[in-house]
């Protein structure tokens, strides 16, 4: 059982990270790669690691997010 | 007896203490870095006669290796800590005159946390401690060279940025395949593990090791980052990077490889990369016509040279790397200083704006001429000496191999000196006809520049002052058995 | 073109590393180092949170130069936009509706609590100086995207910051002093799972989690002021 619950986030997370890649609204791209840093996090805590669970989850999930946010709204939002 | 910790720590004390200091007054905030690596310079100097018999460990928290994190001040460390407290203490002094805009305050506070990374990682015994004080240097490095905020700046530090965040993620990855196999962070702990490099498992992490650690050490196709980022850096950090930063990148190359590995076999590909590094350094920088773009070539190849040295792997070879090493870093310091006030008084990189220099600035021309001349390699300057024993050590292996590389590095050296007159010839023999006010650069930047002089030149008529601690430094790096006994026992 | 190089070079890379990874096997319970913390961490330094011993006791050091990176990064983006000219200081901001402005008041100081908890129990429950800084910042970051018009003040940010670094230094300093090394936990290890044990760690702690909550705070505070 929770070989399956890993290899599903595992895929999720590979899916999320080449969807980041690809995508052309930038704003979309922050979304999937904060799905990849959330991911990690769920990853760490099935893998009984809570400290670096929580230090990934906000510090990635939340901060990183909101710096790359305020960063496209001083450049440009679609990748050409 | 002090304690070498203190070479780190108060350099990072003082970093964290320059904001307080700040909201007391502006003034003081530029002297702080000057009192720091003061100290740091008496400390190691003082060091120096006594590791070069028994290196100094010193075992963080109290707890015994390999389960705390041990500093060893042996011969190599203190003498690149002597080598970076002197150098930047005199780019400090230039900078008192020389910052003179954008945040200073901040200037301070990263280059004091550049001199603590590059301190800790000459001195440290743990790899992954290595990792973050590199981490140190090569982030405010980053800060430095975008430091002036204009575009070329940024976009040079942006390009520096990716490829040394790239860098990092390798070596972490080989940090964490060592600790994987062999459960331990402690570098003699793992070469007492180490034995040989065929198995794949060992072979894959000091390729990433080499290779991240190479981006920083500009080794050959790893630079394309500086000669964008010295160029467009103020003068001060360029000097501190091309003096400081890579060797101490370059440093830590060699350490992962002969101590950590002990890879014999490895060191015939590092020295065909060191003859490749210096070639292509050499040719670059003959068809420049930024002088700051020149110099950061010839940084790249003269690194190049002092790789070849060092995988020459004998002890003539590793003291004669060392040797080259100083030379290299006095020379372009000074090199560095004395443009950084030719570029401020005419306002262009291009070498045909510094002619007719040698009569507006005659001090600074001379003392430029003096480091131009070391770096070529003629006597009486240190450069001299330098290329002499890497050019014995490499014929003394008496093999083809290296009679044919020696030839390269001749054909090199040839390069090196015809461009370097070139920038000679326009300082001096052309001038301009018309203005020949004298404005000199001002005290602030004249004495640093006149103590490298009497650096170079003193060491150049009696190498021997330094050739004495570099035995024992080669002896280090290749005795590997004497490094995990002296740490673990 | 220069796709299919890169993703040939990440195969390579890919390939490699399974390639040594499958000598090295998963989750072995042997490891040198980390057996010798999960036995003798408890007595040696009386946390009850074996990584917090590790952070702080064992390799303080790295943790030391993690606060220098930090610092660093943060010190670092505020060099390159402080070369700006600063902006006009009173702007006209748009007000946040009375329900978000209300939701902001009560939440933020709920949120600096649990990240304060975070990092004052660090020695006992997972969690430690980074992560109850991360949550602290994140409170600012609340209040900068809801409360807007209320600023991060920047001499106390400063000294918030400074002496957070100051202390932890301090503290291995003055191990240095006594004589026994720098970073020697020199207080009474206390009895085992109340608040006042283990040493110096828990407020070596304090200090990295104002540090790194200040530290954060001000990044944002760089970040947005620019972008109005």
């Amino acid at each position: 059982m929770n070989v399956i619950i890993a290899t599903v986030l595992v895929l999720v997370m590979l899916v999320a990270a080449i969807a980041a890649l690809i995508f052309k609204d930038l704003l979309n791209a922050v979304i999937a790669s904060s799905v990849v840093s959330l991911i990690a996090a769920v990853i760490f805590y099935l893998l009984q690691a809570p400290d670096v669970a929580m230090a990934e989850a906000a510090i990635g999930a939340a901060l990183v997010t909101a710096i790359f946010i305020i960063a496209i709204r001083r450049t440009k939002r679609f990748e050409e | 007896m002090v304690n070498p910790v203190l070479l780190i720590v108060v350099p990072l004390a003082l970093a964290f203490a320059v904001p307080l200091f700040g909201l007391i007054s502006k003034k003081i905030v530029k002297f702080l870095p000057v009192v720091a690596l003061l100290f740091n310079l008496i400390v190691s100097v003082m060091l120096l006669p006594k590791v070069m018999e028994q290196p100094i460990h010193v075992f963080i928290g109290g707890f015994s290796p390999p389960f705390c994190i041990n500093l060893v001040a042996g011969p190599i460390g203190i003498l690149f800590s002597v080598l970076i407290a002197l150098v930047g203490l005199l780019v400090s002094v230039y900078a008192l005159g020389y910052i003179k805009e954008g945040a200073i305050e901040k200037y301070h506070i990263l280059y004091l946390l550049l001199i603590t990374g590059a301190t800790g990682v000459v001195l440290t015994g743990d790899i992954f401690n290595l990792f973050v004080f590199f981490e140190i240097l090569c982030i405010s490095s980053y800060s430095l060279v975008a430091y002036l905020g204009n575009k070329a700046g940024i976009e040079s530090a942006v390009k520096y940025l990716l490829q040394g965040a790239l860098g990092s993620s390798l070596i972490l990855l080989g940090i964490g395949l060592l600790y994987a196999k062999y459960g331990t962070l402690n570098m003699a702990d793992l070469a007492g593990n180490i034995h040989s490099i065929k198995s794949f498992s060992n072979f894959l992490p000091l390729v990433l090791l080499v290779t991240g650690l190479g981006v920083e050490a500009a080794i050959f196709p790893l630079n394309a980052w500086l000669p964008d980022a010295h160029s467009s850096a103020p003068s001060s950090i360029s000097a501190i990077l091309s003096g400081i930063a890579i060797e101490v990148g370059l440093y830590a190359v060699v350490r992962v490889v002969f101590t950590i590995f002990g890879a014999s076999s490895f060191l015939v590909f590092l020295l065909f990369l060191g003859v490749l590094t210096l070639l292509i350094g050499e040719m670059s920088a003959f068809s420049q016509n930024n002088i700051k773009r020149m110099f950061a070539y010839s940084s790249i190849g003269q690194i190049g040279l002092i790789l070849f040295a060092l995988s020459i792997a004998t002890p003539d070879g590793v003291s004669a790397g060392f040797f080259q090493l100083i030379s290299h870093t006095l020379a372009k310091a000074l090199l560095f200083l004395a443009v950084g006030y030719m570029i401020y008084r005419t306002g262009s990189m291009d070498i045909s704006s510094l002619e007719g220099m040698g009569k507006k600035m005659p001090y600074t021309s001379l003392a430029f001429t003096i480091g131009v001349l070391s770096l070529v390699g003629m006597p009486p300057f240190i450069g001299f000496p330098s290329k002499l024993m890497i050019i014995r050590a490499a014929l003394l292996k008496q093999e083809t191999l290296f009679t044919v590389l020696v030839v390269l590095v001749l054909i090199a050296t040839v390069i090196e000196g015809a461009y370097f007159f070139r920038v000679i010839q326009a300082i001096y023999f052309r001038g301009e006809k018309s203005e020949k006010k004298r404005e000199g650069a001002p005290l602030s930047a004249l004495i640093p520049l006149f103590i490298f002089v009497g650096l170079i030149v003193v060491i150049g008529v009696y190498p021997k002052l330094v050739t004495n601690f570099l035995d024992s430094t080669a002896s280090e790096l290749l005795n590997r058995l004497d490094y995990i006994k002296g740490v673990i026992g | 073109m220069r796709r299919i190089i890169a993703i040939a070079l990440l195969a390579i890379i890919v390939m490699g590393i399974s390639l040594a990874v499958r000598e090295i096997p998963f989750g072995k319970t042997d490891t040198k180092v980390g057996e010798y913390y999960l036995n003798e961490g408890r007595e040696e330094t009386g946390a009850a949170n074996i990584v917090t011993s590790v952070v702080v006791n064992y390799r303080g050091f790295d943790t030391l130069g993690e606060i220098a990176v930090l610092f660093t990064a943060a010190i670092g983006l505020g060099a390159v936009f402080g070369s700006r000219k600063k902006r006009k200081v009173a702007e006209e901001v748009e007000k946040s509706s009375l329900i978000v402005y209300t939701g902001c008041r009560f939440l933020f100081p709920v949120i600096l609590l649990v990240g304060a908890y975070i990092f004052i129990y660090g020695h006992l429950t997972p969690g430690g100086g980074f992560q109850g800084g991360a949550v602290v910042a994140s409170a600012f970051l609340l209040m900068y995207l809801t409360c807007r018009g209320k600023r991060v003040r920047d001499k106390s940010n400063k000294v918030v910051e400074s002496l957070g670094g100051l202390i932890f230094v301090g503290m291995g300093l003055v191990g240095l002093v006594i004589g026994k090394g720098f970073l020697f936990n020199f207080l009474p290890k206390g009895e085992f799972l109340t608040l006042f044990s283990a040493g110096i760690i828990p407020i070596i702690y304090i200090a990295i989690g104002f540090k790194v909550g200040a530290e954060l705070a001000g990044v944002l505070d760089n970040l947005i002021e620019e972008s109005k």
